[in-house]
Formats: C-alpha cells, structure tokens, sequence
C-alpha cells in the first residue's frame, strides 16, 4: 500500500507539473490536467475503504505543485478539495453502476465509464471549482467552468483508461502478448508519434496547408482506428493520449497548425475534436473486444461440438449393436454402420433393409402380424417415444435357414426437447444358445438326481405297494369263498369288490406319482400351493418316515402359500430335504426321531418352507460348503442333492439357506416368491 | 366255548389289510377282531382268547417288536405270527427270537396265512 501511496503522489505531482506546462496563463486551468485523472484511477484501482490512504497520498504531492505558482495556501486548499470531489465522484459512478476495477473491455463497462467519470464528474465537480477560482481571483465563472470542464473530461477519457489498464493488465500483457503483438504496438505508437509530430508541426516543417486542431487529428485517425482495431480498448487509448499530449504541446507551443490562431479557441476547439473522437472510438474500442471475445467463446464451442460429434461417431461406429436414432414420429435419422452393415448376415427381422428416412415404429406396425414380439417392440417404443417410459428392452427370436437367432433391442429415450430414441438391436445367439445349453444340462442333471432319489425310496415303494397288494389278495381269496358258500353272501362280495377297487385305485396312484415324478419334462411354472405339495411328498415318504421310524409332522400354513413354480422340482427339492433330514436322524435316539416341515406366507410376499430335523446338526465349515456341487457327508452321497435344489429355488427366483437348531439338528430353509394372480 | 381261544386278532395300520385279512379269516370260520395301532391292542385286547395274533411289524408308534416285548412282559404267551412288508432275513431271525411262531411277508398267499394261522391257532390249544 505505501508503494501505491507513493506511486500516487509522484504521479499526482508530475501529472500537476505537466498540467502546469499544458496551460495558457494567465487562465489558471489546464488544457489537459492529469492530476483528477490520476486519482480517479488510484480510486478505481483501489478498496473504498482505502480511498482515504490514496487522498491522503495526494495532499502533499498537491500542496507541493500548486506552492510553485504561489498561489494563496485557500485557494489551494480549496482546488484540492475540488479535484477530489471529481475523482471521488467518478469512482463512486463507476462502482456503483459498473465494477471496480473495471476492465473497460464491454461497451457497457465502457459506456458507463463514460459517462460516470469522463462526464458526470467533470461537469459536476466544474461548478465548485470554477466558485472557488472566481470568489479567490476574481476570474470570470463560465469562463473557469468551461475551460476546466472540457480539459477535465478529455484528460480523464484519455488518461484514467490508460492508467487503469496498466495496472491491471499491463504485466500479463508484457507477460503473456506474442512477441508479434508487442512489435506491431510498439509500431502503431511510433508511427502515430511520427505522424502526429509531422502534423502538428513539431516534427518537420509540418503541412503548411493545414490550418486548426481538426485536420491534423483527422490525419491520425487511421492509425488511431488501426489501433483500436488491433490493440482493443488499451491501445486505443493510448494512442488518443499521445496525440492529445502532441497536440496540446504544439498549440501551447505555437506550432505551424496553430500559428495566427486565438489561443482560447483553438484550445477548445483541439479538446472538442479531441473528446468527440475519443468517444465513440473508445465505444467501438470496448464493442469489438467483446465482440471478439463472443466469437472465440462461439469457435471455442463450435469445436466443442465438432469435438462431441467425432466422439459421438467414433462411439457409434465402434459399437457392434446395429443402432438406429429415430426421432418423435419414429423415422431414422441416424444409423451406427454395424446397422448398415447388419442387412448382410443374419440380421434382426425388423430392422434388415431399413435406413435413414424409414419409418421404424411403421415397420414394427406391420411385423406385429405375424411376430408378437414386433407387438412388444411398438407398444415399448411408442412408451419411450410419448415419454410415459425411459426405455425397454426386448429379446426375441428369429428363424433363419442356418438355424435360431436371438436379438436383444434396447431402445432408450433421446434427450432432447423434440424427443426421439434410440434404439439398438444386438446378436445375442451366442449368449442365448449358451443360457440354453447350461439349462437343459440342469434339467437333465436335476433329472437324473430325481431318478437317483428314487432310489433310496425304494423300500418306501414296495411298502406302498405291498399295503394295497395284500389288502387286494385277501380280499379276493374272502370274496372266492363266501361265493362258495350257500347260499352265497352277496353283500360281503359286494363290500369286497369296492374295497378290491379303491385298494387298486391306491396303487395306481403310487405308479401315477412315481411316474410324474420321474417323468422328464420341459419345466412347466404354473401357480401352485406349497401346503399341497409338501403333502403329497410327505405321503410318498410317509412309508419310508414308517420304516425309519420317524416321525414327520406338518405345520402348515392355515391359508394356501402359492408360488408360481414347476411342481416337480418343488416337489423334488421338499423330497431332498426331507430324505437328508431322515438320513440326519440316522440311528439317532429315539426321542430325537422328528421332522417338523412348516410352510408360512411371509410379509414379504415370499412363502417361507423349512425342514427341521432332530439330527446331528451341521458341522462347523460346513455351513458354506453344502450348496456346492460333490459336497457330501454321507458315505454314500453324491453331494448333488443340495446343488440341485439350489439351482431349482434359485431358477425361481428363490433362497435356500440351513441352520443348526438351538435345541441341536439343522433346519434347512427356502423361500420363494409368493405369486399374487399374475401381479408379480 | 368261551374258554376256547378261538379269536384271531389282526394288527395292522393298514385299514385295507385290516379288513381283507379280517373277512379272509372269518370266511374261513375265525373269529376276528382287529386294532389298528399297537397301543389300541395292547389297551383294549382280551389276551386271554387270542387264538393267534397277526402282528405287523413297521407301525407308527409302537411297532410289532414293541407290542410283543410288552405281551411277553406281561407273561401272556400268545402265538403271534409277524407280518410285514419289507422283510429281510435280519428281520426274520429278530422276530422268531422274540418268540414268534411265524414271520409272513406281504403280500402273502392265501394257503401260506391260513397255513400259518392254523398252525399258531392249534399250538396255541395244544399247549395251553
């Protein structure tokens, strides 16, 4: 701060002594007076809560200049006051009607400068004054206001931009400008310098043709506009201080433009051509600068956007997906080249021969005929096209000569006012065959492990057989011998031969369950009640729980628990984990001989099933490991069990998990989605 | 005749073998009367007239062996015939160990039960 004290000062006393040099005594204003100038800028440049340091600065400087011409200690007091009010009456304008410190680089900052302190200022701070210089040496009022009015506004146009530019541009400029900008100022200035000089009769005899201020400025403008063009509102500036400053310096010197003139009028009419062309050229100065600051910010952006769209390409050309844009109506306007390219080999049944210009939502219309898929295609994207939904996707087949193909179209909104989507179909043959291959080797292994369970209920079987079998045998042997009696008891034979049917009946119901059970069939998910199903297994088991001795007890839930499943592998996992559990028990103690299976329709629109066994437990680590394929504890095991099962409940949306009971054996758990009449 | 033990009882958890074997033996001229569980035999049975008793073997709750072990317990020598769906020599050896007369898989031919009933029914008179 003290160096801007200082820097203030100085530039106050020689802006004075320069003043002093500009003036044609005996009027006491200046034709240029650079001191209110200086302070407007140190103002504009500085805090308002620091404006009293630079005032301050400026008094001794003041006193010190003004002391040179021994004027009256009020008078120059009294001047002092004055100009501050000039300087404190532009920066204020300015601040409160623009920004501090302003860059000058927009025609409002510029026009509001302007106006503030290259008008308003001087006109106002002109009345005091001129009172002070008429009340203290008797000069005539208009006279002062006039000539103080016009020098003061022409120095503050030309002086304060200069000054505030410098300050806050001028060593980025030094810094940052190309060597090639730095030389074509310096040239400007000096061939300003050297026309102004030969104008105005300072260099050279000057042009003896020429009479008055107006001509030779005239002459300059050229330069004065090539400067603007080219330098902005800084060098524009600069170069209409220097002639004023040439120019100023010839008429006070009395140079050839100006010899034989009165002195008053030609000073006034050198500071009126003066302001009138610093005006609008500084005006223009500012326009272009932020004119050409809106175009590179407009080229910036443009390449932005050129810079966006060969990415945009780029990403589009390298996907695989064929993708198409289409716009509100559904029309293409834009396709990706694997969509070109698509027509070639097996290609998505809607999309092959369509391009830019074709109707897609049209074509999915007339596919929707013969595909019901094409049906889903245009109710998915009139959705996404009228905006009700942000996208869908879709995968379908499509039957070729080479065999089945499967696409996936994805078909997202494009966001933008007008709307639009996009859509992208994808070749997912690949991924589908594999998806199809690993299930049908799970349902031939689930299959196989339903066939092979069988096989442990053999003894269960036989029991379920032989109990009809020989209710039948003896039925019959009876039936044969009270026909033989007579006369012969009828209604005996009659009880016989009902009984004989129902017992038959319950055999072929044995064969029937087993033979659905083993059947191999493409998985069916139909809605079904859990309570059902675990009935009918427990009964298929019922013999084994017998021979085993245990005991299974069901505690069902009171309402149906329906899940939407294939009841076969439902039945098959119930049936695994019914047998694990009795293979659990093993030998066990009599009194830890039962099996709880319990079905609960959750909260969670899940139907929770769990088998709890009195057995062994689980062991420790192993908790994780009984899911996984060829985990077993049995001898005999194969470990696919669990595997199976859980590959069974997972395929439906399902969880399976165990637990070992606090009162000793496991509980294995699963649960599944409750289905809610085709809601889910 | 009351003295005579003439009853054959049947227990069985199978209500049609309960009844075919009942109306086999009646056509035959036995007396019959059957339980479908051990512990309904063992609480509503008048040891005293069993001529013979048909036990089966696998029964929820009490099984054949069970219902023997208590009879025998309770010093009724009752000629019992096991019968059983699943038997194995194992089985068969168990039963003959706990004093049966005779072990009859199901499903068993006529000649072979009444074979065995008559058998269990006269040892039983014999040897009172």
């Amino acid at each position: 701060m003290s160096t801007s004290a200082i820097l203030i000062a100085f530039g106050y006393y020689a802006g004075a002594n320069l003043g002093f040099l500009l003036r044609f005594p005996p009027s006491t204003p200046s034709v240029l007076w650079p001191p209110n100038s200086i302070l407007t800028a140190a103002l504009l440049l500085t805090p308002p809560r620091r404006w009293w340091i630079c005032l301050l600065a400026a008094l001794p400087a003041h006193l010190a200049a003004e002391f040179q011409v021994a004027w009256p200690t009020t008078l120059v007091l009294a001047l002092f006051l004055t100009n501050c009010s000039e300087a404190l009456i532009a920066a204020v304008g300015v601040r409160l009607l623009s920004d501090a410190p302003t860059r000058l680089d927009t025609l409002r900052r510029m026009s509001v400068f302007i106006g503030a302190a290259g008008l308003v200022a001087p006109f106002l701070s002109s009345f005091l004054d001129a009172g002070v210089v008429t009340t203290l040496r008797g000069e005539a009022y208009w006279l002062v206001w006039g000539t103080r009015f016009f020098s003061n506004v022409l120095t503050e146009l030309l002086l304060v931009p200069v000054i505030v530019m410098t300050a806050t541009l001028g060593r980025a400029w030094i810094t940052h400008a190309s060597r090639a900008r730095k030389a074509e100022a310096v040239l400007v200035l000096a061939a300003l310098v050297l026309v102004a000089g030969w104008a105005f009769g300072v260099i050279g005899g000057g042009p003896r043709v020429l009479e008055g201020p107006v001509a030779p400025v005239v002459l300059l403008l050229p330069i004065v506009l090539l400067a603007m063009a080219r330098l902005g509102s800084a060098g524009a500036s600069l170069c209409l201080l220097t002639t004023a400053l040439i120019a100023v310096g010839a008429a006070v010197n009395g140079r050839a433009p100006f010899a034989g003139m009165p002195l008053a009028e030609t000073v006034m009419e050198l500071q009126m051509v003066l302001i009138v062309m610093a005006i609008p050229v500084l005006c223009l100065a500012a326009g272009m600068m932020e004119r050409r600051r809106g175009l590179r910010r407009f080229a910036r952006r443009v390449a932005e956007l050129r810079a966006n769209e060969a990415l945009r390409s780029a990403i589009l050309a390298s996907l695989n997906s064929a993708v198409a844009v289409l716009d509100e109506d559904g029309q293409i306007i834009a396709v990706n080249t694997s969509w070109t390219r698509a027509s070639d080999g097996p290609a998505c049944p809607i999309s092959a021969g369509l391009g830019v210009g074709d109707n897609f939502l049209e074509a999915c219309r007339q596919a929707a005929g013969d595909a019901p898929y094409a049906a889903a295609a245009v109710s998915g994207i009139t959705g996404v096209l009228g905006g009700t939904r942000a996208g869908f996707t879709l995968e379908y087949p499509c039957r070729r000569e080479a065999g089945e193909y499967w696409f996936a179209m994805s078909v997202v909104r494009l966001d933008r006012p007008e709307g639009g989507a996009v859509v992208s179909c994808t070749d997912v043959s690949e991924r589908k065959r594999a998806e199809l291959h690993v299930e049908q080797n799970r349902q031939e292994l689930t299959h196989f492990m339903r066939v092979s369970m069988m096989g442990e209920l053999t003894a269960s079987l036989a029991h379920e057989l032989n109990q009809p079998l020989t209710g039948i045998m003896a039925n019959a042997a009876a039936g044969l011998r009270f026909l033989g009696t007579v006369p012969p008891k009828l209604d005996e034979v009659r009880e016989i031969l009902a009984d004989i049917l129902a017992d038959d009946k319950r055999a072929g119901d044995v064969i029937q369950r087993l033979r659905e059970f083993l059947r191999k069939s493409e998985p069916r998910r139909v809605p079904l009640d859990v309570n059902l199903l675990t009935q009918d297994v427990v009964r298929l088991l019922g013999s084994d729980a017998v021979i085993r001795s245990v005991t299974i007890r069901l505690e069902l839930d009171d309402k149906p628990a329906i899940v939407c499943a294939d009841g076969v592998q439902l039945q098959q996992v119930i049936l695994n984990l019914l047998l694990n559990a009795m293979d659990a028990i093993g030998d066990g103690p009599d009194d830890r001989r039962s099996i709880v299976v319990r079905t609960h329709n959750t909260e969670l629109e899940t139907v929770h099933v769990s088998v709890e066994d009195s057995g062994t437990g689980l062991k420790t680590g192993n908790r994780e490991m009984l899911f996984e394929p060829f985990f077993t504890t049995k001898p005999t095991g194969m470990g696919m069990g669990l595997a199976i099962s859980r590959s069974i409940i997972e395929a439906h949306d399902g969880v399976i998990w165990a637990l070992d009971n606090a009162t000793g054996g496991a509980t294995f758990h699963f649960a599944l989605p409750e289905f809610r009449g085709g809601a889910t | 005749m009351t003295d005579l033990k003439t009853t054959v009882v049947v227990v069985d958890d199978d209500l049609s073998v309960r009844r075919g074997l009942e109306r086999l033996l009646r056509s035959t001229g036995y007396e019959v009367e059957t339980f479908e569980s051990g512990r309904s035999f063992i609480e509503h049975g008048d040891y005293g007239r069993i001529a013979c008793l048909l036990l089966d073997v696998r029964m929820p709750g009490q099984s054949g062996f069970d219902v023997q072990r208590v009879l025998v317990g309770a010093g009724h020598k009752v000629p019992t015939i096991f019968i059983t769906g699943h038997g194995d020599v194992a089985m068969a050896v168990q039963a003959m160990k706990a004093g049966a007369v005779d072990f009859i898989a199901k499903p068993f031919d006529e000649e072979t039960l009444l074979a065995a009933v008559h058998q269990a029914v006269s040892t039983g008179t014999k040897v009172p």
